[in-house]
């Protein structure tokens, strides 16, 4: 309940929405199959890759699997996760991951991700990034904040815990 | 080949002051010819006008060509094709052989002129008995240099050789030794020598003496006979 | 063009960036050399300076080597912790300071930190995706090793079941690690802390037996006793995390009321996808908190690049001051063979083989310094690996990679573009006042 509400005050928030936004100031709270989706945010880059992170908790009663995200223009995203191997940091492609209720699982820069390559067009900071998250319950559009590039957190993580 | 020399009205200045005023002069190809004068009379100016090492007026053609129209690189060309200079104090490389410091202009010619030049090189080297071997000139002594000095300007079988004082540097038994060398060394090939020298012994062997004073031609041993 | 790029393998990166890296050299000698035969000239120059060359090379070996040998060394740095950490998936602590905690449980530094409680390693034990959960308890020691309490599956994970001997089957008996001085069959009795504080009679009466020795790791494990958990417990006058019952069996599970408590429980799941959900998983508020040693020396190398970026600058401008001076050196030197060079010309030379010949002086010095520079560099390294090995217990490897290559080419393919200034600045005296001298 504490994320319902945290999301809640987070929507009643004014947010700075960029020119060419027309619609109500994005929301930085989703729920789909009872999947709460917190803070979702990514740094801005000129050139893929991107990485997608965001809070997960399950306030549902079934397990519900991340499967991915992929974008309007067909491109997809995969789950991956931060490894250290031989002293190198990289990632390594991870099959769909299960939430089970009232589990919470975190996607945060060296741990979890949802990864796009070739991007066409770049992510610049400020900005909102559609991005349609694939799960075991269902798809759902979600509205990504872009943070800086050498961001390690979301701007408003942190207000509301 | 050698080529015959036409001067005329040859003007040599440094900023307003003139160096070298040279109205007329001409010599046939195959001449020898000293050019003596006291210090800074201006002897040295005019070697360098002939090897078109310095800025000059009017005309000073070597056969066909007047070295004052050519540009700077037409004239290192020209030099490169057509003469052999020789220096007071050698200037060879005491690092290397006789034969590298012989064979020195090979190192900038075209591949095919690289046989000939190392080949001339080596003969006369032979000729002027320079000892063979792999020491280097450093250890030589000086008449021994300045015949590897005589067989550099030698081997690339120039028309034209300019000396500045190539005897100034030895002592008088290797100097006259080197005189009866160079000077039939000379003859027998047929080219031009052009040596500035206070050195009668040499003098003595050439054909014709120009004296310079003062920037200008005061005497011409050779004037009629030409 | 980019992905055309990204596309091509590492090796053929490497080898484009440094043939890119090398070709305003190439360019610059192909278009001085071409048709010339300077060499032997520059030869003769070469060893006329021998002294001054020979001084010219080595500060130029010297600057390059210290470039490299720092880049070189904090890789090694980074690449042998990162190895020694790897058997490390998941580590789970009580809150505090991830890195404290991972420098403590992996590395192995003794440090006072919190524990966790018998409910909190039974959580952690019994999750579906845990495959092994293993309690390390540290804080005694044996002549400045550390002694660690742990599990048998965690020994046989840690040494991937290369142990000489045998693993320990019950309480009293050790598994030494490859870097212990002591022998199969050899007892010892571990002292209280580590250190100069370390009290050699608290555990008086205990015999520890070595029946094991695990293989080299290149980790500071290597450097610690292994011992049942409940040994380490029993020593200390707890509750061994069995019940009476149960006899002298040793390892888990372990009964919560009867476990004292672990500072840290390293985990290894079955599935590399689950260590990231434990990892959310286990972090619970005020009671653990789990965390990727891989991830926290991911920030601390980061905060080690920005050092490193910082020292790379300052090597870099040391080596341009270097070049510097060498390329003044060069000028000095060319006034000494000037008349030789004003010579060439009234021979006939082009200026363009007289500048080849200056500027191939000057690049054979910067090719010998860089040389013998990736020479030092790796000399370098190789003794200051063997130190921190020494010291750490981290296995640090010496290598030279092609950081450190494409470093030394673009600093010789810079230095050999400024190289052209003395060149024509030969050519801009008359040769004539130069042949008079």
């Amino acid at each position: 309940m504490k994320h319902l509400l945290a999301a809640l005050l987070m929507m009643a928030t004014p947010v700075l929405a960029e020119d060419g936004h027309d619609h109500d100031a994005p929301a930085h709270a989703f729920e789909i199959g009872g999947l709460d989706i917190l803070h979702p945010w990514t740094n801005a880059t000129d050139h893929g890759p991107a990485l997608l992170f965001m809070e997960l908790h399950n306030e549902g009663s079934a397990p519900v699997e991340i499967l991915g995200a992929r974008l309007d223009s067909g491109v997809e995203g995969q789950l991956v996760g931060f490894r250290m191997k031989g002293g190198e940091m990289g990632f390594e492609t991870l099959p769909p991951i299960p939430v089970a209720p009232d589990r919470q699982l975190a996607l945060a820069p060296d741990g979890l991700a949802i990864r796009f390559d070739g991007l066409q067009v770049a992510l610049e900071e400020g900005h909102h990034w559609q991005v349609i998250l694939m799960t075991s319950a269902g798809e759902l559009e979600i509205d990504v904040m872009i943070e800086a590039d050498d961001a390690r957190q979301h701007s408003h993580a942190g207000h509301s815990h | 080949m050698a080529l015959p020399l036409q001067i005329s009205d040859l003007e040599v200045r440094a900023g307003a002051r003139t160096l070298l005023k040279v109205a007329d002069l001409s010599a046939p190809a195959g001449a020898l010819i000293g050019i003596r004068g006291p210090s800074g009379a201006g002897k040295s100016t005019f070697l360098h006008a002939l090897s078109g090492l310095i800025e000059a007026r009017g005309r000073l053609c070597w056969g066909e060509v007047d070295l004052i129209r050519l540009r700077p690189e037409g004239r290192t060309a020209f030099r490169a094709k057509n003469m052999g200079l020789i220096f007071q104090d050698f200037l060879l490389f005491d690092e290397l052989s006789p034969q590298a410091n012989a064979g020195l202009a090979g190192l900038f010619r075209v591949r095919h002129d690289r046989p000939p030049i190392s080949a001339r090189a080596a003969e006369a080297l032979a000729r002027l008995g320079v000892p063979e071997g792999r020491r280097t000139v450093g250890s030589f002594s000086g008449g021994e240099r300045q015949r590897v000095a005589i067989a550099r300007a030698m081997a690339t079988d120039p028309g034209l050789l300019l000396a500045d004082e190539p005897t100034a540097s030895l002592d008088r038994r290797a100097a006259d030794t080197l005189i009866d060398d160079l000077t039939s060394l000379v003859r027998a090939s047929g080219k031009t020598l052009i040596a500035v020298s206070h050195d009668p012994h040499l003098l003595d062997r050439l054909d014709r003496i120009l004296t310079i004073e003062d920037g200008r031609v005061t005497g011409d041993t050779g004037a009629q006979a030409a | 063009m980019r992905e055309i790029w990204d596309g091509l393998p590492v090796l053929a990166q490497d080898l484009m960036s440094a043939g890119a890296l090398l070709l305003p050299l190439l360019v610059v000698g192909g278009v001085l050399l071409r048709g010339f035969r300077p060499w032997s000239l520059i030869r003769a120059l070469m060893w006329r300076f021998r002294w001054a060359n020979l001084l010219f090379v080595l500060l130029i070996a010297v600057s390059t080597g210290m470039g490299i040998g720092l880049i070189a060394q904090e890789r090694g740095l980074r690449t042998g912790s990162a190895q020694a950490a790897e058997k490390f998936d998941l580590v789970v602590t009580a809150p505090g300071s991830e890195l404290t905690m991972m420098l403590a449980a992996v590395f192995l530094q003794p440090s006072a930190v919190p524990l966790l409680d018998g409910a909190a390693y039974d959580r952690i034990a019994n999750h579906p995706q845990v495959q092994i959960a293993a309690p390390v308890a540290f804080g005694d020691s044996h002549d400045g090793a550390p002694v660690v309490g742990t599990i048998a599956d965690f020994v046989t994970y840690l040494s991937d079941g290369e142990i000489e001997g045998r693993i320990f089957t019950r309480s009293g008996e050790a598994v030494a690690g490859a870097a212990i001085d002591l022998q199969i069959g050899d007892r010892f009795t571990p002292a209280h802390g580590r250190g100069g504080g370390a009290d050699a009679e608290a555990h008086d009466g205990v015999q520890i037996e070595i029946v094991g020795r695990m293989a080299r790791s290149g980790s500071p494990w290597d450097r610690a006793i292994l011992i049942p958990i409940e040994t380490v417990w029993e020593v200390h006058g707890l509750a061994n995390g069995h019940p009476f019952e149960e006899g002298d069996r040793i390892g888990p599970p372990f009964a919560p009321d009867l476990f004292p408590g672990t500072p840290a429980v390293i985990v290894h799941a079955d599935e590399l996808w689950a260590n990231y959900a434990l990892r959310s998983e286990f972090t619970e508020a005020g009671e653990t908190m789990a965390f990727f040693p891989g991830t926290v020396l991911a920030d601390l190398y980061r905060v080690m690049g920005d050092v490193r970026q910082a020292m790379s600058v300052m090597s870099v401008v040391t080596q341009v001051l270097v070049a510097a001076s060498v390329l003044l050196g060069l000028f000095i030197l060319t006034r000494l063979f000037q008349r030789q060079l004003a010579m060439l010309r009234a021979l006939g030379a082009p200026r363009r083989f007289v500048m080849a010949v200056v500027w191939g002086y000057g690049v054979s010095l910067l090719l010998a310094g860089t040389v013998l520079g990736l020479a030092f560099g790796y000399a370098a390294v190789l003794v200051l690996s063997r130190i921190v090995t020494e010291r750490t217990d981290i296995l640090v490897t010496a290598s030279i990679s092609w950081a450190e290559v494409t470093l030394a080419l673009g600093f010789l393919s810079a230095m050999s573009l400024l190289s052209l200034v003395p060149a024509l600045v030969v050519l801009t005296r008359p040769v004539v006042e130069n042949l008079r001298q």
